[in-house]
């Protein structure tokens, strides 16, 4: 069994329909992408898995456990969390207030520190800029510091919203290079990324979205960008 | 007049203490408790009832008081506050504005109007007196208790897993969310804090002036005047207004007469807002 189902998942706001009857996989120690253009619902997707928004009808099923609808802290408990677009970085706490937030669940102060020690070891950046307040880092660290707050929490399965936008692509790389390593350690990994082939080159499986359908899925290996490519922006037969 | 500053300085201890919990609900969720008065008020009538009607000794009765109105606040923030708050900061300011309205009046209602006080042993006892000043038992104790319970909160708020995470909540709830922190849970904490304070703070004041069930409406114009002063959400800054109103008010009454003490303490609270809109030391709170 997948660690995450989703099945015939059916999101609106208000009248507006986003994710009409989609159901995806996510196996447990494998990278999973959405591709799909602005507006294909792929965060509508992410932030339903994680409970901020409702669903309307279908199930979302994580670890055999039916989380559709759950609160998002009572998800997170269960051991999994998002790394949000936009990063949401604690502004006014201090970079190791904002990751030390990351292990609140975790009661022990002193293996709270333990994990704080591995995400310094990760990205030394962020041990750099401890006592600063998050609201002064660069775009990549702040990227870096919302990765880092989520592995603090040492989830099961970690959502990635938009890790690369608006980010230099040295940074990028860098910031990938580090996903696998915490793929590495055992975290299973969905990462939400416009750029085809990034996505492609940087997971096991791949889904593509187009208005809140799944058009295209495959193993990211065997897929053909080039198709994903049309399939990305609904040309021919994948338009409705 | 050196009387009078010491005075002042010490009386803004008890301010300080009277605003911080509207200080801290305003940081952390963005309400401004128009009942906070009120709950401080009938804070200062249960403590007064256990002592004067059941003879409990005061420590004690400062005890209860602090757990009942803990409860109060519990149930205030669950069952009225968390429902509109997602909907904007108007519904819950009315909330609030409709608490102190029903508060004022049960009191009214089950105390009378008549001016009442704690009686108690420090209020009558001066622990310092020379020939230029003379410090009074209770202006001590006050600000001595104001000064502890900002120092313990600021520590709370700054160095543990639980303040961490009512601070997350107030800069970002949706990713507190994501961190496990139950936010409307927080929230409740956060009033429960702010009603614990209320609480000492209704004790303290009851044993320094005499009060009836309107006073909550003055208390809660000082509180205002020592958040705003201070900095909405600044627990420092509260310290900090609550000496500026309060030495304020007592040397606007050395010079100017004590009929126009409170006149003197807003003209100052309108001339730092002029100078600084967002109070002495913002740049710690929240907006």
């Amino acid at each position: 069994m997948s660690m995450l189902e989703v099945r015939d998942l059916m999101v609106s706001y208000g009248d507006f329909q986003a994710i009409h009857g989609l159901s995806l996989d996510v196996e447990e120690g494998s990278i999973v992408a959405l591709i799909g253009a602005n507006g294909a619902g792929k965060s509508t997707i992410m932030q339903t898995i994680c409970g901020i928004n409702k669903p309307k009808s279908g199930s979302i099923r994580f670890l055999s456990k039916d989380i559709g609808g759950m609160k998002t802290s009572r998800i997170a408990a269960a051991g999994l969390t998002l790394s949000p677009e936009g990063s949401h970085c604690f502004e006014k706490m201090t970079v190791q207030d904002n990751l030390l937030m990351g292990a609140y669940l975790c009661k022990s102060g002193q293996e709270r520190m333990a994990r704080l020690t591995r995400i310094y070891k990760l990205f030394p950046v962020l041990e750099e800029k401890k006592g600063q307040l998050s609201t002064f880092l660069s775009g990549g660290q702040r990227q870096m510091l919302a990765i880092g707050r989520g592995i603090m929490m040492q989830p099961k399965l970690m959502l990635c919203d938009e890790i690369s936008l608006g980010l230099a692509p040295v940074i990028i790389k860098d910031i990938y290079a580090k996903l696998h390593e915490i793929a590495a350690q055992g975290v299973t990994l969905m990462i939400v990324e416009q750029d085809v082939g990034r996505s492609l080159r940087h997971s096991d499986y791949a889904y593509v979205v187009l208005e809140g359908r799944i058009v295209m899925q495959g193993k990211s290996s065997e897929l053909d960008p080039d198709e994903v490519n049309d399939a990305y922006f609904g040309i021919n037969k994948y338009a409705h | 007049m050196l009387q009078c500053l010491i005075q002042g300085i010490l009386l803004g201890g008890l301010y300080a203490i009277i605003g911080i919990g509207m200080s801290m609900v305003f940081g952390i969720m963005g309400l401004t408790n128009l009942a906070h008065g009120d709950l401080m008020i009938l804070g200062t009538y249960i403590t007064m009832l256990l002592v004067t009607s059941y003879n409990v000794p005061i420590l004690l009765a400062v005890l209860i008081a602090v757990i009942v109105m803990a409860v109060i606040g519990f149930l205030m923030q669950n069952f009225l506050v968390n429902r509109v708050l997602d909907k904007g900061a108007e519904p819950a300011l009315l909330v609030t504005f409709g608490v102190s309205i029903f508060l004022s009046n049960v009191i009214l209602k089950i105390f009378s109007a008549d001016y009442k006080s704690i009686p108690n042993s420090l209020a009558s006892t001066n622990v310092v007196s020379t020939a230029s000043f003379s410090i009074s038992g209770i202006y001590l104790f006050s600000f001595i208790v104001g000064l502890v319970v900002i120092v313990a909160l600021s520590y709370i708020m700054q160095k543990t897993n639980f303040g961490r995470s009512i601070r997350a909540t107030s800069s970002d709830t949706m990713a507190a969310e994501l961190m496990g922190v139950n936010t409307k849970r927080a929230y409740s904490y956060a009033m429960i804090i702010a009603m614990v304070t209320a609480a000492i703070a209704g004790a303290l004041v009851g044993s320094t002036f005499t009060f009836n069930p309107a006073s909550g409406t003055s208390y809660l114009i000082i509180a205002f005047g020592v958040v705003v002063i201070g900095g909405m959400g600044s627990l420092p800054g509260t310290l900090l207004g609550g000496v500026v109103l309060g030495v304020a008010q007592l040397l606007g009454g050395y010079f100017f007469g004590s009929g126009v003490q409170m006149l003197i303490a807003y003209i100052v609270l309108l001339v730092i807002l002029a100078i600084r809109p967002n109070g002495l030391l913002a740049s710690a709170a929240r907006k």
